[in-house]
C-alpha cells in the first residue's frame, strides 16, 4: 500500500503542468460545488434558525422554512451533478495511465489505491477550497434581506461540524464514483477506451416520468390525507425525473438537428451531443432548472402580490422573488461552472482529433463555432422550455409591478446564459493550443 | 492536368510540388536545424516515400511541404505559389482544397459516422450537404466501404478506418496527398492493404502521394523513395519511377514481393547506409 501511494505521489509531483490541468479543473468542479451546497444549506439553516425563534402567532415562518426546503432540494440535483461531472474529468487519461502501470507490472491494487488516492486527493483539495469559498460568500449574503430583515453571519454559518461532514461528504461521493471507474477498468480495460455505438436511450424513460407526474397529481389532491413529507417525497423525484427525460429529449433533438443540419459546425456540435446526451444533458440541465425555478416563482409572485392585501404576504412575495434570484445565481455560477469545465476536459481529451481537422485546413473559428453550437442548441432549448411557458402563465397578470419582475427575470436569464457562453469561452485557448504544432 | 496560368513565376515547377532549399529551424535553447537544405521535386501523379530514423526531419519536411510549417528559408512552390510566402488563412484554406491528409489512426471524429467524416471537407469548403454526402458515399464505394457509411470509427476495423481516412483525403480531388505512418498501427496483412489501396486510388485520381514512413514495406509501394537523415536528404533520389505508381509494390529490384525477411534485411541494409 505504501509502495501504491509512494508511486502515486511521486508521478503527482513529476506531472508537467501541462498534463495538470484535468486535475486543476477537476478541483476547481469540486470547489465551485462545495461552496454551492454550503451556501444553499446556509441559507436553509438561516430560516429554521428563524422559525425556531418565532413568536408561536408567526403564521409564515413555517411557510418560510419549505420553501428554503423546497429550494435546496431542487438546487442539490446539478450541485451533485457537477460534483459528479468533476469526478469524471480526465477519465480517459487516468485509464491511459493505469493500463500502462499494469503493464509495467503495478498490480491492480496498488493501481486501485493509486485511482482512489488520486479522486480523494482532488475532491479533498476542491472541497476545502469550496469551504473557504463558503467563508468567503457570507458577507456578502448577509447583506440580503429576508422577512424584513437581514440575514445574519451567525444564521447563515453552518457550524463547523456540519462544514466538516460536507467536505467529507464530497470525498466519499468521489471515491465511490472512482470505484464505479475502476469497476468498468476491471471489466474490460479495452471498453472504456474504444468508443462503440453511443448508448440509444430508450422511452421508457418517458413512461417513467408520466408515471411519477401522475403520481404528482394524485398525490397533490391528497396532500392533507399523506402528508407533508410523502408529498415533498414525491416533488423530489418530480425533479429528478427531469434528469431522466432531459438526456432523452436533448438526445432526440441533437438527432434532429443533426438530419436537418446543413453547415459542417452544425452537424458536429449535434453529433457531439447525440454522441453523449448525457453529458450535454449535465452541462445544461442546472441552468434549465434554474430558468424554470425564476421563470415559476415570478408567475407565484404575481399571483400572490394580486391576491395579498396582507402586507405579511407582499413581503412573502418579494422574498419568493429574492429567493429565486438567489437560486438563479447559485446555479447559474453551478451551469457555466460545468459547461466550462465539461468542455475544457473534452478539449484536453480530444486534442489530437482537434490537431488533425486543423492540419487538414479546418479553420480554428469553424471549431470554435462547432463548440458554441454544441452549447447553444441544448442551452436554447432548456431555457425556451424552462421560461417561455411560465411566462406566457404570467403575461395576462402582468400590471406595472408584473413587467417589472418579467424584466428583471428575463435579464437574470440572460446573464445566466451569457455566464455559460463565457465559461465556455474560457477555453478557447486549449483549441488554439491543441492545434498548434 | 490543369493549367497553372501563374506558371510565369515559378516557370520550371509546372504542376509538381517544388521545394528548394529548404531550412528549417525550431526555435528553442538548442536550435538545431531540423532541416539543412533539402531539394525535393514531387511530380503530378508520382508517390515518393520519405524514411528516416525518429528525428531525421521527414515528418518536418512533410509539414512543410504541405504548408502546414513555413520554412525558415527556402521556397515550396505548389501550382505557381509560393507556400513560405503565403498567410496563415490562405494554407489553411490551400490544404484544405488542394491537398489530403491521412494519419495514424484515431484521427477521424468519433462522433461522426463514416460517411459524414468523408463529407466534412466538402462541407467545410461550401459544398451543399447533399452533394457532399453523395460524393463522399461514391469515394466510399470505391474503396470497399459500401454499406458501412452509417459506422462510427469506434465501430470501424483499423485498416476499416484508414481506408475512410483515405477516402477522406480524396474526397476533395487534391494535387497532392500526404500520409504521415498512415499504416503504424496496423498488422503487416493490413498495411499492406492499406497501402495498396492508398497508391491505387491516388493513381487514379492523378493526386501525387508523398507519404512519411519508417516501414520499408510501405516504403515499397511508392515510386521511389527519399531517405533523409539529419535534416538533408541522404543520396540521389532514384529516377522517376511512374510506372511503379500504379498500386503495385516496388519489388522489381528483389525480384520478390515485400517479406518481413526483406524489410528487415533492408533495414539492416540503410543501417549501413547511414552509418558511413
Amino acid at each position: 500500500m505504501r509502495a501504491a501511494l509512494g508511486l502515486w505521489w511521486g508521478l503527482q509531483r513529476r506531472e508537467a503542468a501541462h498534463d495538470r490541468r484535468p486535475t486543476l479543473l477537476a478541483v476547481l468542479a469540486f470547489a465551485v460545488s462545495t461552496t454551492a451546497l454550503l451556501v444553499s444549506l446556509g441559507g436553509t439553516h438561516a430560516f429554521v434558525d428563524r422559525a425556531a425563534v418565532a413568536p408561536p402567532g408567526d403564521e409564515y415562518a413555517p411557510i418560510y422554512v419549505v420553501l428554503a426546503l423546497v429550494a435546496c432540494a431542487l438546487l442539490v440535483v446539478p450541485i451533485l451533478t457537477l460534483g459528479g461531472v468533476a469526478a469524471r474529468l480526465g477519465v480517459a487519461r487516468r485509464h491511459a495511465r493505469l493500463a500502462t502501470l499494469r503493464l509495467a507490472g503495478a498490480t491492480s491494487r496498488q493501481v486501485g489505491l493509486m485511482t482512489l488516492a488520486e479522486c480523494a486527493a482532488q475532491a479533498f483539495a476542491g472541497a476545502i477550497l469550496g469551504a473557504l469559498g463558503y467563508a468567503l460568500a457570507l458577507a456578502p449574503l448577509s447583506l440580503l434581506a429576508f422577512q424584513g430583515r437581514r440575514l445574519g453571519v451567525d444564521e447563515l454559518w453552518l457550524g463547523l461540524p456540519l462544514v466538516a461532514a460536507v467536505v467529507a461528504g464530497v470525498v466519499l461521493l468521489s471515491v465511490a464514483s472512482g470505484v464505479g471507474g475502476l469497476l468498468r477498468v476491471v471489466v474490460g480495460p479495452l471498453g472504456v477506451a474504444a468508443r462503440t455505438t453511443p448508448v440509444r436511450l430508450s422511452a421508457v424513460r418517458v413512461l417513467v416520468v408520466g408515471c411519477v407526474v401522475l403520481a404528482w397529481f394524485v398525490v397533490g389532491q391528497l396532500t392533507q390525507q399523506v402528508g407533508m413529507a410523502v408529498t415533498l417525497g414525491v416533488l423530489a423525484a418530480v425533479v429528478a425525473t427531469i434528469n431522466v427525460l432531459g438526456p432523452y429529449v436533448v438526445m432526440l433533438s441533437g438527432l434532429a438537428v443533426a438530419r436537418l443540419a446543413r453547415g459542417p459546425e452544425t452537424l458536429l456540435a449535434a453529433r457531439r451531443i447525440v454522441d453523449d446526451p448525457r453529458s450535454t444533458w449535465r452541462s445544461v440541465s442546472a441552468l434549465g432548472l434554474g430558468v424554470a425555478l425564476a421563470a415559476l416563482s415570478s408567475v407565484g409572485t404575481v399571483i400572490a402580490g394580486d391576491a395579498g392585501a396582507d402586507p405579511a404576504g407582499a413581503v412573502l412575495g418579494a422574498d419568493i422573488a429574492t429567493g429565486s434570484l438567489v437560486a438563479l445565481v447559485i446555479v447559474s455560477v453551478v451551469a457555466a461552472t460545468s459547461t466550462g469545465v465539461v468542455q475544457a476536459a473534452r478539449v484536453i481529451d480530444q486534442g489530437p482529433q482537434y490537431r488533425a481537422l486543423a492540419l487538414a485546413g479546418a479553420p480554428i473559428p469553424f471549431l470554435h463555432r462547432a463548440r458554441l453550437r454544441e452549447v447553444t442548441i441544448p442551452l436554447g432549448a432548456t431555457i425556451v422550455l424552462g421560461s417561455v411557458l411560465p411566462l406566457l402563465v404570467l403575461v395576462p397578470f402582468a400590471d406595472l409591478a408584473g413587467i417589472g419582475l418579467l424584466v428583471r427575470t428575463v435579464v437574470a436569464i440572460a446573464a445566466a446564459a451569457a455566464l455559460t457562453v463565457a465559461a465556455l469561452a474560457a477555453s478557447r485557448p486549449l483549441v488554439r493550443e491543441a492545434v498548434r504544432l | 492536368m490543369r493549367p497553372h496560368p501563374t506558371a510565369v513565376t515559378a516557370p520550371d515547377t509546372g504542376d509538381a510540388l517544388v521545394a528548394r532549399d529548404l531550412v528549417k529551424t525550431y526555435p528553442g535553447v538548442d536550435a538545431v536545424p531540423a532541416l539543412r537544405g533539402v531539394d525535393v521535386t514531387v511530380s503530378p501523379g508520382e508517390s515518393v516515400a520519405v524514411m528516416g530514423p525518429s528525428g531525421s526531419g521527414k515528418t518536418t519536411l512533410l509539414h512543410v511541404l504541405a504548408g502546414i510549417l513555413t520554412p525558415t528559408s527556402g521556397s515550396v512552390h505548389w501550382r505557381g505559389r509560393d507556400l513560405a510566402r503565403m498567410g496563415d488563412a490562405a494554407r489553411t484554406a490551400l490544404r484544405r482544397t488542394d491537398f489530403g491528409f491521412v494519419f495514424q489512426t484515431g484521427h477521424l471524429l468519433g462522433e461522426l459516422p463514416a460517411l459524414e467524416n468523408v463529407a466534412l471537407p466538402l462541407m467545410l469548403a461550401g459544398v451543399p450537404r447533399r452533394e457532399a454526402a453523395g460524393r463522399a458515399a461514391a469515394v466510399l464505394a470505391t474503396l470497399g466501404l459500401g454499406g458501412l457509411e452509417r459506422r462510427r470509427p469506434g465501430e470501424l476495423s483499423g485498416g476499416q478506418s484508414q481506408r475512410v481516412a483515405i477516402a477522406r483525403a480524396l474526397v476533395g480531388r487534391p494535387g497532392v496527398v500526404f500520409a504521415d505512418e498512415p499504416t503504424g498501427a496496423l498488422d503487416q496483412q493490413t498495411s499492406a492493404e492499406v497501402m495498396g489501396e492508398l497508391t491505387r486510388r491516388c493513381a487514379q485520381e492523378g493526386a501525387a502521394l508523398v507519404v512519411v514512413t519508417h516501414d520499408a514495406q510501405v516504403a515499397g509501394w511508392c515510386g521511389r523513395t527519399l531517405r533523409v537523415r539529419d535534416g538533408r536528404i541522404e543520396r540521389p533520389a532514384t529516377p522517376d519511377r511512374p510506372d511503379l505508381a500504379t498500386g503495385t509494390p516496388n519489388t522489381s529490384d528483389r525480384g520478390t514481393p515485400p517479406t518481413p525477411r526483406d524489410a528487415a534485411a533492408r533495414s539492416r541494409d540503410e543501417q549501413t547506409v547511414w552509418a558511413r
